[in-house]
């Protein structure tokens, strides 16, 4: 409604800015050839007179003067010498009057003066076009109203209907999704107008938290299950120790088992809250140029010997010199990760450690010649708890994968499991530091892509 | 040796309080940091141990505040908050140590007598003695009786720290810490399989063994029996 008043409103300033602006251009334009004939009869003065300025006005004074110029000449007595005026009482400036036989409302516009020896001169020119003009819009300005406001009202209505019945639609479709149906969709037309784009976000965004909270309700899920079997456990041991007297050892061994249990359950959670850590992305703040090259040939080392106590190899070939942004001891403990499952869970007895300036990063590879994971299991081992062999808790807490996904995840770092035939190679594509390519091209020599 | 306990759980504090007394230390315990306040100005502590997560005065704060008091005690953090960014708000607070919740008493103690211990000027040493073993922290050389010992860089970095605190238990924890730069648990024997690499070398030679395990709490480096 207030839109309305406010379309009307710009109607009737829009109008009247046409009827004083036309106006007053008319008016000024009439008035320009008025001040030009004036001075062009009263210049004659100069030269020749009263006698003269009077001649001339007795000979451009054409007795018809319904149009064209009026004028008027008189002496300071107020005599009448020539023009077709009446005489009239001497007043100096621009006046509006009314020629004989002339119409009372379309008066002449007219300037006057005093010959330098006060001899009276009035020159008046015909405001037709003015009052045409002003007609014309005081007749337009009506139309449009009586036209345009309807017409107008027609469109809004009409398309106000139309924006409230697609509001309504997603109004409704949100109603729904509060009461729980989270796959519901609004519909998309061909059009591609806002709305339909509206609607298309609106449903990525729905896909979106249908897709987080049914991680979330798997995630609550694997824990529940991953809790209750050491609990269960905890707690047999515990009544069972309750019911009959113990002796000093038999005591110390429950109470360590008890307590090495707890401990891994501490664990577990410390390791699922630091995942949780990561994946809040609030550590990007923390982030700090680092040499990848020298880090990973650190961890070979380091894990070069365990490999060999488990009866494995482990070899790295990592290239120098390259440097990557982000946080040094996330990307270890990614690496770490890694290693540790190739080591310890692959079933296999060669692990190979990569580094090396790809395209557009750093490609960082860990392979093993184990059993590798089966095609359709790869999307879920970076769930959390979630494990390949579904019996024993002993590999680890099902949690490995998930760190190192949540840390890629932070640092843009792509994660590919592919098939090593036979085992697994785990492909991460480290980027370039965003505006940083120069740190990579003093590393990377005539291996540039340029 | 005289230890003020900052804890707002009272299980917590009687549990770290009646562990430290047994462990032969004199302690006093404070629920919030108005309190800890109050007694860290009456009397000398030998060390602070704050929650990070108090009523009222936070943690942090409270050793802002022991700090700008001239109270220059050593102080532990203990946080269930485990992020780097917190462990390098408490270290930038003032705090000299930081201590992930969930913890074992051995390696509460093990960090309280390392921070009770700390000479002033450890790290300025730079020749680190233990009986006949020597390293020299300039040229990076280690010898045990006068026989030169190589190590790989992890195996001198790791036999660094433990003489550094020779004398002291060293948790696991504390090596990953320190000498791997390790924020986390690894799964596999990192600590284990590097320590029984650097036996290899500085103990099995010789007659007297000085890097000793400390069953459930850690290793020390030491010529006691």
């Amino acid at each position: 409604m207030s839109c309305t008043l406010a379309f009307i409103g710009a109607l009737l300033l829009l109008a009247a800015l046409f009827y004083f602006g036309g106006a007053a251009v008319w008016r000024s334009a009439i008035e320009d050839t008025v001040a030009e004939e004036y001075e062009a009869v009263s210049a004659a003065f100069a030269t020749r007179g009263q006698a003269g300025v009077k001649a001339l006005v007795e000979e451009r004074a054409v007795p018809v003067i319904d149009q064209g110029y009026v004028y008027l000449l008189q002496t300071p007595e107020g005599q009448k010498l020539a023009g077709q005026m009446p005489a009239m009482s001497p007043a100096d400036g621009w006046q509006e009057i009314v020629p004989p036989r002339g119409e009372e409302d379309e008066p002449f516009i007219a300037k006057a003066g005093f010959l330098p020896d006060g001899t009276f001169l009035l020159v008046g020119h015909d405001a037709r076009d003015l009052h045409e003009v002003v007609d014309l819009i005081e007749e337009g300005s009506v139309w449009i109203l009586a036209i345009a406001v309807p017409l107008w009202l027609l469109t809004a209505i009409v398309s106000s209907a139309l924006i409230v019945r697609r509001l309504e639609a997603i109004n409704r479709l949100s109603l729904e999704i509060r009461r729980g149906r989270l796959d519901r969709r609004l519909p998309i037309g061909r059009r591609n107008d806002e709305f339909d784009r509206l609607a298309s976000h609106l449903n990525a965004m729905l896909d979106g938290i249908q897709d987080l909270t049914e991680s979330l309700r798997q995630v609550t899920n694997n824990i529940a299950h991953e809790l209750r079997t050491p609990l269960t456990r905890i707690h047999n041991r515990v009544e069972a120790a309750r019911r009959r007297p113990l002796s000093i050892d038999a005591a110390e061994e429950v109470l360590d088992s008890t307590i090495e249990e707890l401990e891994r359950l501490l664990g577990s959670f410390a390791a699922l809250l630091r995942i949780a850590y990561i994946d809040a992305g609030t550590l990007r703040s923390g982030f700090k140029e680092f040499e990848l090259s020298e880090t990973a040939a650190a961890l070979a080392e380091d894990f070069e010997p365990i490999a060999r106590d488990a009866g494995k190899q482990l070899t790295a070939a990592v290239a120098p010199g390259l440097r990557f942004f982000g946080d040094k001891r996330l990307i270890v403990q990614m690496m770490v990760n890694l290693l540790e499952n190739a080591i310890a869970h692959s079933g296999g007895d060669e692990i190979l450690l990569s580094v090396e300036s790809a395209r557009d990063g750093i490609a960082v590879r860990v392979a093993d010649n184990g059993v590798g994971i089966p095609e359709a299991e790869r999307k879920n081992v970076f769930q959390r708890f979630y494990r390949l062999s579904k019996e024993g808790s002993s590999a680890g807490y099902g949690l490995g994968l998930s760190l190192v996904a949540a840390v890629a995840k932070l640092h843009r770092i792509g994660v590919a499991l592919l098939d090593n035939e036979p085992g697994l190679r785990v492909d991460l594509s480290f980027p370039w530091p965003r505006g940083g390519l120069q740190y990579g091209q003093a590393a990377m020599g005539s291996d540039m892509v340029l | 040796m005289k230890i003020l306990v900052v804890e707002d759980d009272e299980e917590t504090r009687t549990y770290l309080a009646s562990g430290l007394a047994t462990e032969g230390f004199a302690v006093d315990c404070a629920a919030n940091g108005r309190d800890a306040l109050f007694l860290a100005s009456g009397s000398a502590y030998d060390l602070i141990v704050v929650d990070r997560l108090l009523p009222g005065l936070d943690g942090l704060s409270l050793v802002k505040v022991l700090r700008g008091a001239n109270i220059s005690a050593p102080v532990l953090f203990l946080t269930a908050l485990d992020g780097i960014d917190e462990r390098v708000a408490g270290l930038d607070a003032g705090g000299d140590d930081y201590l992930v919740k969930p913890f074992a008493f051995s390696e509460f103690t093990a960090r309280i007598r390392a921070l009770l211990r700390r000479p002033p000027l450890t790290d300025q040493e730079t020749v680190l003695r233990v009986a006949d073993l020597v390293l020299d922290r300039t040229s990076r050389e280690v010898t045990r009786h006068g026989q030169r010992i190589d190590l790989q860089p992890r195996e001198y970095l790791l036999l660094e720290y433990l003489m550094r605190h020779s004398d002291e238990i060293v948790t696991r924890t504390m090596l990953l810490e320190h000498v791997w730069d390790f924020h986390f648990d690894p799964r596999t024997s990192v600590v284990e399989t590097h320590i029984s690499r650097l036996r290899a070398k500085i103990d099995r030679p010789f007659e007297v063994k000085l890097l000793k395990t400390v069953r459930g709490a850690g290793y020390s480096i030491n010529d006691h029996n």
